[in-house]
């Protein structure tokens, strides 16, 4: 096959100009379906999906909850697998994404625990306990913060990277002590409610809106990494020529856009 | 399909775990509309911002060339030649 010979689509997925002009025209309807799923999932999950026999309503939040600690988790592996490309074949377009991903993990790892100590409160009696489950994924805010903060340590964008990339690669030892924490120790948060090797222990007409909600979070991340890694893009590529013309017809549209829309009121 | 709830009340009430359920959720949608607006508003920022510079660099190129009149006709080349690309020239940080 071509594509396995040809390693050029290799290059060019690297090449940040390529990724910015691309992704532009992604964007509309990535952004259109990612509304369209997250909707359609929260008003099933709030309104339509049944209560649950034991924990009532406050079940509902289990559709933001799951969700956010599924992307928090992925959104880990996404940024250090990033990191290591940065580190093994120099791409300068993945250490963008490296540093993109890393605030995008930190905001939905902050909403799985701070979701969770919400309905924590309701079920267990308790916003917080040391738990853990719990415990692990606070040190997993941590690293992606410790990433976020080593890209502005350094003078050079080039050796802020590395750090990044590193400790990346070194925090991933968390993330499968975050899957395992709820089987290797006796912990107050439930077991997985899903997993791969067997049925899922809900009902269909709950697990249906979670599966909806669990798509349109990857499909938000995927969004929102797009938009991150295209502002950082423009950011260390901003003496190219390709940046400078593109930011001077972006301009150049806007204030006739601008103008236009002022005369058209000024006649009105 | 039918909605759970019998009505609005109920909905917003949520058997008495409304305020949990539902700060769970404001906060969660604040904390992703953040995520999704925010490098909006930085790209118009930073496209303005590059515009700018370049603006500037054009300008300030043209004043060097106006001031000092090029010795010889290679530098005179080179000179038009960063107005045509100043990315070779301004490596300034902003």
């Amino acid at each position: 096959m071509k594509l396995f010979s040809d390693w050029t689509w290799f290059h060019r997925l690297g090449s940040p100009r390529w990724f910015y002009q691309n992704s532009g025209r992604w964007l509309p309807w990535l952004s259109v379906v990612t509304l369209a799923v997250l909707v359609t999932g929260l008003v099933w999950g709030l309104a339509f999906a049944p209560a649950d026999a034991k924990q009532g309503n406050s079940f509902r939040i289990i559709y933001i909850h799951v969700p956010a600690s599924f992307l928090a988790l992925a959104g880990y592996y996404i940024m250090a697998i990033a990191g290591a490309v940065g580190l093994i074949w120099k791409m300068k377009l993945s250490y963008m994404v490296m540093k993109s991903a890393a605030p995008i993990g930190a905001v939905l790892t902050f909403i799985a625990l701070f979701t969770g100590a919400v309905w924590g409160k309701p079920t267990w009696g308790t916003y917080w306990v040391w738990d853990a489950r719990i415990t692990s994924m606070l040190i997993l805010l941590f690293l992606y913060a410790g990433v976020m903060a080593l890209q502005y340590a350094y003078h050079s964008s080039d050796a802020a990277s590395k750090a990044g990339a590193i400790l990346a690669l070194v925090g991933t030892v968390n993330i499968p002590i975050i899957y395992k924490s709820v089987d290797w120790w006796y912990t107050l948060h439930q077991p997985a409610t899903i997993k791969l090797t067997s049925a899922p222990s809900m009902h269909p007409d709950m697990f249906q809106p979670l599966l909806v909600m669990i798509g349109g979070f990857y499909l938000f991340y995927a969004l929102v990494l797009i938009l991150q890694t295209r502002n950082e893009i423009l950011r260390r590529e901003r003496n190219t020529s390709w940046v400078r013309e593109l930011a001077a017809a972006k301009m150049a549209a806007h204030t006739t856009a601008h103008s236009a829309a002022h005369t058209t009121t000024e006649e009105a | 399909m039918t909605m759970y709830f019998a009505n609005l009340d109920q909905l917003i009430a949520m058997g008495g775990h409304g305020v949990y359920v539902w700060t769970a959720f404001a906060v969660t949608v604040a904390a992703m509309l953040w995520l999704a607006v925010a490098p909006l508003i930085k790209h118009r920022a930073l496209l303005n911002d590059i515009q700018r510079n370049s603006y500037r660099d054009s300008l300030r190129n043209s004043q060097r060339q106006a001031h000092q009149p090029a010795a010889d006709s290679n530098a005179k080349i080179n000179s038009n030649a960063t107005i045509d690309s100043p990315s070779s020239q301004n490596e300034e940080k902003f």
